[in-house]
């Protein structure tokens, strides 16, 4: 596991609503790096979108159960597969902090 | 999330498959052979084959770039019975992405889309079957969608196969490990052998005897607590098509027995001709099951099939198939369940009758 050691949801949850995009969306473009088997040189590749930097089904459903698991995320209710809508990391983050985590 | 159109990656759309499945089969071998091919056995399903099944109302969400196919994933309208309710559900299966389309996420949108048209069916679930290999794509894909989505899929049970192999030296030439290769040369001459029986009594299937064929699978699938249920048109595709055969064992005029199978190819290193048992019912006793199984392995081996293959389900005649030499298979592969709704609630299959597609 790549960066801070400090559980994510913990450092979300001490941190001004402001800062919690960037510290969520660095988490995710960790996990993102590990999925794809990218090194770190390449993070700013992320910034491309899923979609540009070759996003597939089975990293999605990774990267979904990892994020479940890092931020204690009930499954999503009756199936809904709205975190796979999404198109980037920002926009990941963004969704998860206003819907999932109520942390804005 | 409603039913509405998702944003798709841009030239790609889902929309219901047409076509003559030249493409569906042409695709799925294509895909398969490179994401699997030499490492683990697949099936080869060619295109007369996915007309018998998809050609009867299946639910076909296709991906399509432009006019060209990339991506399938169908399921086929059945009625299941658990215990005494009776669910419309579906057999899932064909589940493919071309690798040059799979960056949107396509085999999800895929998913999205079969789960749609099972809401607007009004199937209760499908039913599929996916390789217990944990090195594959599939089963690396498909347990972590349970662990994320435990509403949308549950891993049911295991259940392993019956084997038969009716040309070992095919056989072997296609085995993806050196074990397999070296172990169905060296056993070849045990596995190949149908002790000689009279086959007196045994005919192929006619459509007269498709009442009486029904009458035998109801009763047979009554012992199970999960059981599809097999209405007589559906029936009489499955008995008698261009891909499948059935032969019947007949005593004092009347249809004791039958067995149904359906023909296809797998891929190891090589293709190898297989058949597949779906359907066996009889209410006859000792060597006329033998007699029945053992006529069935001589016929496919004079129409040139290589292995022959049937779940290990409930009702199976083990006895028989012993007797012409199948060899149990450990329980290697896992049927899942994929709902539309997380409100199902099932009871657990102790004894299941079912048909893998």
């Amino acid at each position: 596991m790549r960066g801070n050691v400090t559980p994510v949801l913990d450092r979300l949850r001490a941190s001004p609503p402001d800062d919690r995009p960037a510290i969520l969306v660095d988490f995710i473009e960790g996990q993102l790096l590990e999925i794809l088997n990218w090194d770190e040189s390449r993070r700013k590749d992320l910034a491309r979108g899923f979609v540009q930097i070759g996003l597939d089904s089975l990293m999605a459903v990774e990267l979904q159960f990892r994020l479940q698991k890092a931020l204690k995320l009930a499954p999503p209710p009756e199936g809904d597969d709205a975190e796979f809508e999404m198109s980037s990391a920002t926009d990941l983050a963004d969704f998860l902090l206003s819907r999932r985590l109520n942390l804005r | 999330m409603g039913l509405g159109p998702r944003p798709m990656v841009s030239g790609l759309a889902i929309r219901d498959y047409a076509g003559d499945c030249e493409d569906v089969a042409a695709l799925g071998q294509k895909v398969w052979t490179a994401t699997y091919g030499n490492t683990m056995w697949f099936p080869l399903w060619d295109a007369a084959f996915l007309r018998w099944q998809i050609g009867g109302g299946a639910l076909a969400p296709a991906l399509y770039d432009g006019d060209r196919l990339v991506g399938t994933f169908f399921s086929l309208p059945h009625k299941l019975r658990i215990g005494s309710q009776t669910l419309p559900v579906g057999l899932a299966s064909w589940c493919t992405v071309d690798p040059a389309h799979r960056a949107g996420r396509s085999a999800l949108r895929l998913i999205g889309a079969l789960r749609e048209r099972h809401a607007a069916h009004g199937l209760a679930l499908s039913l599929g079957v996916i390789s217990g290999d944990r090195a594959s794509v599939a089963h690396q894909f498909w347990s972590r969608y349970a662990q994320s989505f435990p509403q949308n899929l549950r891993f049911l049970f295991c259940f392993g196969l019956w084997v038969k192999v009716l040309d070992p030296a095919r056989v072997a030439a296609a085995g993806v490990s050196a074990f397999e290769r070296l172990g169905v040369r060296v056993a070849g001459p045990l596995l190949r052998g149908i002790p000689s029986r009279p086959t007196t009594g045994v005919r192929p299937y006619a459509p007269g005897d498709l009442p009486r064929c029904a009458d035998l699978l109801a009763a047979s699938t009554a012992r199970c607590n999960w059981a599809l249920q097999w209405p007589v048109a559906r029936l009489a595709a499955q008995l008698n098509s261009a891909v499948s055969q059935t032969f019947v064992l007949e005593s004092g005029g009347s249809v004791q027995a039958f067995v149904n199978i359906h023909r296809l190819s797998f891929q190891g290193r090589s293709p190898v001709r297989a058949a597949m048992i779906d359907l066996w019912a009889t209410d006859a006793r000792g060597a006329g099951s033998a007699r029945l199984i053992g006529h069935l392995c001589q016929a496919l081996r004079r129409d040139g099939v290589e292995l022959v293959l049937a779940m290990r389900a409930h009702g199976m005649p083990a006895p028989a198939l012993l007797a012409n030499g199948f060899v149990p298979q450990p329980a290697h592969h896992h049927v899942v369940a994929l709902f539309p709704r997380d409100d199902v609630a099932l009871i657990e299959p102790k004894t299941w009758h079912l048909i893998m597609r």
